[in-house]
This record gives C-alpha cells, sequence and structure tokens, in this order.
C-alpha cells in the first residue's frame, strides 16, 4: 500500500515541533517588579540576586531577590502574612504587608488568567 | 452548461456525503469537549484529490459550512466561525498538494487542512467574538489534537483514494 511518503513525516514533525516551541515560550511576558511602600511604586530588578534592605524607607524589612523570584524574608510586622505569601515570580502576583504598607508586586502586560472574580 | 460536467456531479455526491457525516458525527460526542473527529472532511479531503480546479473546490466548501451551518443550532456564529476557516484550509490544502503531488499523500494533506482550519476559528474567534482571549496558551493543545484527528482522517481519505481502481 502506497500511504506514508517523506513529506508526510516531515510536515508532521514540523507543525508539531512549532507548537511544542509555542508551549514552552507562552509565559514570557513582559514582566515588571515594583516594591510598593507608602503608595510610591519603586522599580525592583529581578535579575539582580541579593538582600535589599527597606531600612532607606523608614520599614524593618528586608526582601531577598533570588533567580528571578522575589521574597519578603524580614519584617516587623505581627502576623508575618507577607512572609508566608511566599515567592513572588509570575504575572499578577503579590506579596503584602498591611502594617508596613509595603507590598512587592509583578505585573506585566499580559496577565496570567483571562480574568478574576473576586 | 456542458463544460465541467465532471466537477459538478463530483461536488454534488461528495458535499451530500459530508453533509451526512456532519450529522453522524454530532451524534457521538467524544469525551474531551470541543474536540470532534472531523469525518465529515473526509469528502474534503477526497475532493483535494479528485478536483482539479481551486474554485470547484472551495464551491465544495462553500456548499458543506453553509448547509452544514442552516442545521445546526447557532446558525451566525456557525456561519461567521466555519464558512472562511474552511475556504482558507481548502487553499491551504489546495496548494499543498500542488506542491508537493508526488512525495505526499493524504495523510499530510488532511493534516495541513485541519491545522489551518482550527487556527482560523481561533483567529476569528479572537477578532470577532472573545476579544480577550489568551490566544496562543490554548491553541497548542488544539493544534496537538488537530495534529492527531487529520492523522485519522487522513488515513481514512488515503484508503478511499487508493482502493478507487
Amino acid at each position: 500500500m502506497k500511504s506514508i511518503k517523506p513529506f508526510d513525516i516531515i510536515v508532521i514533525l514540523f507543525i508539531f515541533g512549532i507548537t511544542i516551541y509555542l508551549m514552552k515560550t507562552e509565559n514570557e511576558a513582559i514582566k515588571k517588579a515594583y516594591i510598593i511602600i507608602d503608595e510610591k511604586k519603586y522599580p525592583l530588578n529581578l535579575d539582580q540576586n541579593g538582600i535589599i534592605d527597606l531600612k532607606i524607607y523608614g520599614k524593618n524589612m528586608k526582601v531577598e531577590v533570588k533567580d528571578k523570584k522575589a521574597h519578603i524574608i524580614e519584617s516587623d510586622c505581627r502576623d508575618k502574612i507577607c512572609i508566608h505569601m511566599g515567592y513572588v515570580k509570575d504575572c499578577g502576583d503579590t506579596a503584602i504587608c498591611l502594617p508596613n504598607k509595603t507590598a512587592i508586586v509583578i505585573e506585566c502586560e499580559k496577565n496570567r488568567y483571562d480574568g478574576i472574580s473576586r | 452548461m456542458m463544460a465541467y460536467p465532471d466537477n459538478t456531479k463530483i461536488i454534488s455526491i461528495l458535499a451530500s456525503i459530508s453533509i451526512v457525516l456532519g450529522f453522524l458525527e454530532n451524534l457521538f460526542p467524544l469525551p474531551i469537549p470541543f474536540i470532534r473527529l472531523g469525518i465529515s472532511n473526509i469528502p474534503i479531503v477526497i475532493g483535494v484529490y479528485l478536483i482539479k480546479e481551486l474554485r470547484f473546490l472551495l464551491l465544495l466548501g462553500g456548499i458543506k459550512s453553509l448547509i452544514t451551518a442552516i442545521f445546526s443550532t447557532g446558525f451566525i456564529f456557525r456561519l461567521i466561525i466555519a464558512f472562511p476557516s474552511i475556504l482558507v484550509a481548502i487553499l491551504f490544502m489546495f496548494y499543498y498538494h500542488k506542491a508537493t503531488k508526488n512525495y505526499s499523500s493524504a495523510i499530510s494533506t488532511s493534516v495541513i487542512g485541519s491545522v489551518v482550519n482550527i487556527t482560523m476559528q481561533f483567529i476569528i474567534i479572537k477578532l470577532v467574538i472573545i476579544k480577550h482571549l489568551a490566544f496562543l496558551k490554548i491553541l497548542p493543545y488544539f493544534i496537538l489534537a488537530a495534529i492527531l484527528t487529520g492523522a485519522i482522517v487522513g488515513l481514512i481519505s488515503n484508503n478511499i483514494l487508493n482502493k478507487r481502481g
């Protein structure tokens, strides 16, 4: 039976490859990280690893940036909710400390979700 | 009037088979939502191989999508989505078959048709109906399914074409 010919395999593999490529690159939206302190926005560079002390802004908090993720490691607030919020890495992620009026947020042009109902 | 009698006959037969298969297909839903096997496209893939003129092929696709849309719920949406996408898919299949006649079979022609079809449907849905659709996030999964179903449809069409003396 003269069924499968060379171009069949080439074409199917080609489309398959493009699809896998699309799947892998789908999460690379442009991300911008910010630290919000007292309603003011300061840009946060996620590429530079290190610990940022927020004492210069008058807060007893420390933010660690590691492997393009950021989290709050130290805070003088009571419940430590901001520390338990963990790493901030995807579009729309936040770690917020209400008593200190401080937050780390990541904003993207495209959101991770189509919409969020609250 | 007798300029293309063969093509008209072939078109009418293929279109009627395609419409009936489209009805049968709706009777057997697949477990995965939004994905159908597309057995109604078998006559169209066969048509790409039997009909040598593009305008008759486009006519076949147009008749099929129009009549299937008329007899289904959501007529306008079906028509808006299915009509242009099937025409574009037929364009791609026709020129692909023309370009690689001796090196390809109905399998890859059908895969190309189904992938182009689902992509066009997504583009139209994005443009007309759901404007905030996260396009590239779900399209790859649908393309993977389209490769699979397209290959199945192509295999069936290939067998039919080979049996035709």
